[in-house]
């Protein structure tokens, strides 16, 4: 059996005690800085991302990855105790998650959402496990005209299924781009777009524009609104959900996370829509659905699962075809660039330590969170309780040192704070800051690509419309951005998002 | 006019001058011919492309503005300006003072200049926080974490 001996490759790594403790502190530090109100995964990663650099590659992973879920889960820990979600799924989770902790159910919405997750994750894990190596057999057929129409696919898929207006999104990653091609060509050694300032000369620096774009621009949208948050005064008292919880539950934690492995391998799909699919689903098949949004536990746990499940399977197409989905997997294949690791089909070859280690990283993540989340809830609450006034200092500070310390160069932090406050700029102007990261990323590769390809099969462009695989995947480039004009496409994409505002 | 309408004339506005500026910086790259791209074809494109959906949402907006519809409903918070110029001003404050002052004194600047992004805080609050928070990151980042950062002022 291969898949053992992966898996057994995968075990090996992620069980060694340097990497279990990076996978710890990872969690760890997620959970706690994802339990910020306000702070969402995207920002937890941005922040943290500059610890991670000093460790070697397969640890740094394997902390970032552990980071996303205990972010994740910090975050339906929020959303449950103050209706405050700091990412768009855990909107959903606080529908019937905060109810049920005003009912003086917190301690068994939280237990259920952790039970939920766990198990999504351990099947997320063996999914991955089995269908990543087709996929990445897949990926290896690719020639630059296939990477190029790939990557057009990603980034559409991000501006499709992204929230917000499509025409904006299509301008941010366009921005995204002219931002990648800043410093010296990939071929020659002619300097592009720098003005004079040497410090452009190796490009702009990913971190600190991550940074910027997630951290700082976040903070001041937070800080648009006065600070109001009633976080649940009476003690948590019993944690353990009763057995006629684990009853109503337990099917609901199987349906979301049937759900969310499959939305979550979905380009561009990211979590949002696994979990809110997961929960309409649950209110469909319920024979009450009136109890839904009143402390339902149905509607907690099989959304936490979803989200988690999704939360997981999304980093199958970063893994093997080096895809990103989202903001988050975006963030994780900058911090791969920087370990001079570049993702793609050749990576489970290439580096199968890292590419197992990772995975098998993930269930052992969970497990984790598991075990250190639920006698920390007294220390998260307290943590929530925290002042902007006293939070938001804190924030900035470390996002100024983190973006200075990762090169120890002053331009970053100009372009920190350019990037922050650009950033904030544009989200009032209805722009989303995930499309200009990934085409930031993307940007560059696809222009070697494309390069690359008109010079095998010199100077035709039509190649990307004459090779079958990537005459498919621009074809569905098209679909999305088609299906996007159909009337009642438009209005479901308006009842989904608008549940966020 | 509707807010709807100012957002995207703003938004066509920034956009079409971002992409004039870009046009005009990559004008001197060479296009380089098909077989061989130069380093200037790309940036061309993307110039071009961001000059095109400008277009499209200065369109969009003239649209909405001329059937009078506004979009959305929902009534959204104002800006937080005075937040933005004090982060602004703390994270340049930061950028100007690491080399010189050390980590210690461009620390306690930008928190005590971010504590100002909220009202409601007393001044020794204030100075409180910037003091605390910048002897935890001294502590953190220089001691425990071992990063090359100067903790006090260089000697000249």
């Amino acid at each position: 059996m291969e898949l053992l001996s992966n898996l057994e490759l995968g075990l090996l790594t992620s069980l060694t005690l340097s990497n279990l403790f990076y996978c710890f502190v990872g969690a760890l530090l997620g959970t706690l800085v994802g339990v910020l109100p306000g702070l969402g995964p995207a920002t937890t990663i941005a922040l943290l991302l500059p610890i991670t650099f000093e460790l070697p590659t397969v640890g740094a992973l394997i902390m970032l990855s552990g980071i996303y879920y205990g972010a994740q889960y910090g975050g339906s820990t929020t959303a449950i105790l103050v209706n405050m979600p700091g990412e768009s799924s855990g909107i959903v989770t606080a529908l019937d998650g905060h109810q049920m902790a005003r009912q003086g159910r917190a301690g068994v919405a939280l237990a259920i959402a952790a039970i939920g997750s766990f198990f999504a994750g351990t099947v997320a894990t063996v999914f991955i496990a089995t269908l990543s190596p087709l996929l990445s057999d897949f990926g290896l057929m690719f020639g630059p005209a296939e990477n190029v129409s790939l990557m057009v696919l990603g980034i559409i898929a991000v501006v499709v299924m992204g929230r917000g207006s499509v025409l904006n999104s299509l301008a941010m990653a366009l921005v995204g781009f002219s931002l990648g091609m800043v410093g010296t060509d990939i071929n020659g050694s002619q300097s592009r777009f720098i003005f004079g300032i040497g410090g452009l000369r190796d490009g702009i620096n990913f971190v600190p524009l991550a940074i910027g774009l997630f951290g700082i621009s976040e903070i001041l949208h937070t800080l648009e609104s006065p600070e109001q948050r009633d976080v649940l005064n009476s003690k948590i008292t019993s944690l353990m959900p009763s057995r006629a919880d684990l009853r109503a539950s337990a099917l609901p934690i199987l349906r979301g996370t049937g759900i969310g492995s499959l939305l979550g391998i979905l380009p561009g799909s990211g979590t949002l829509l696994a979990s809110f699919s997961a929960y309409l689903l649950e209110k469909k098949l319920s024979k009450h659905p009136e109890r839904f949004g009143k402390g339902a536990i149905e509607g907690l746990a099989s959304p936490e699962s979803a989200n988690n499940a999704a939360a997981q399977t999304s980093f199958i197409p970063m893994l093997t075809l080096g895809m990103p989905s989202g903001s988050v997997t975006a963030l994780m294949i900058g911090a791969m660039t920087i370990h001079g690791i570049s993702p793609g089909p050749q990576l489970m070859t290439a580096h199968p330590d890292l590419f197992w280690g990772v995975i098998c990283s993930m269930w052992i993540g969970n497990a984790m969170l598991l075990v250190i989340n639920l006698p920390l809830i007294g220390v998260w609450v307290q943590v929530l309780r925290i002042p902007y006034r006293r939070l938001v200092p804190a924030v900035i500070l470390l996002c100024c040192v983190g973006a200075y310390s990762v090169n120890n160069t002053v331009m970053d932090v100009y372009v920190l704070v350019a990037a922050g406050a650009g950033g904030y700029l544009l989200s009032r102007l209805d722009c989303e800051p995930t499309p200009l990261l990934l085409a930031f990323i993307l940007g560059p590769m696809m222009e070697e690509n494309l390069r690359r390809m008109l010079l095998v099969s010199q100077g035709d462009g039509t190649m990307l419309l004459t090779q079958p695989i990537s005459l498919a995947l621009l074809l569905a480039s098209a679909a999305l951005l088609a299906l996007v004009l159909v009337p009642a496409v438009r209005r479901r994409r308006a009842v989904v998002f608008a549940e966020e505002g | 006019m509707p807010d709807d309408v100012r957002r995207d004339a703003t938004l066509a506005a920034i956009l079409f001058g971002f992409g004039a500026v870009y046009l005009y910086a990559g004008s001197s790259l060479s296009l380089g011919r098909p077989g061989r791209l130069g380093p200037g074809f790309v940036p061309w494109l993307v110039g071009c492309g961001i000059l095109l959906i400008a277009a499209l949402i200065t369109l969009r907006g003239l649209v909405s503005w001329r059937k009078g519809a506004v979009r959305e409903t929902v009534s959204r918070p104002p800006a937080a300006w005075r937040s933005l110029i004090c982060i602004t001003g703390a994270v340049l404050a930061f950028a100007l003072l690491i080399r010189p002052a050390g980590l210690l004194i461009a620390a306690s600047t930008a928190v005590l200049a971010c504590t100002y992004a909220q009202k409601h805080s007393g001044l020794t609050e204030r100075l409180l926080v910037a003091l605390v928070l910048a002897g935890l990151a001294v502590l953190l980042f220089s001691v425990a974490l071992g990063l090359p950062l100067a903790i006090f002022p260089a000697e000249e």
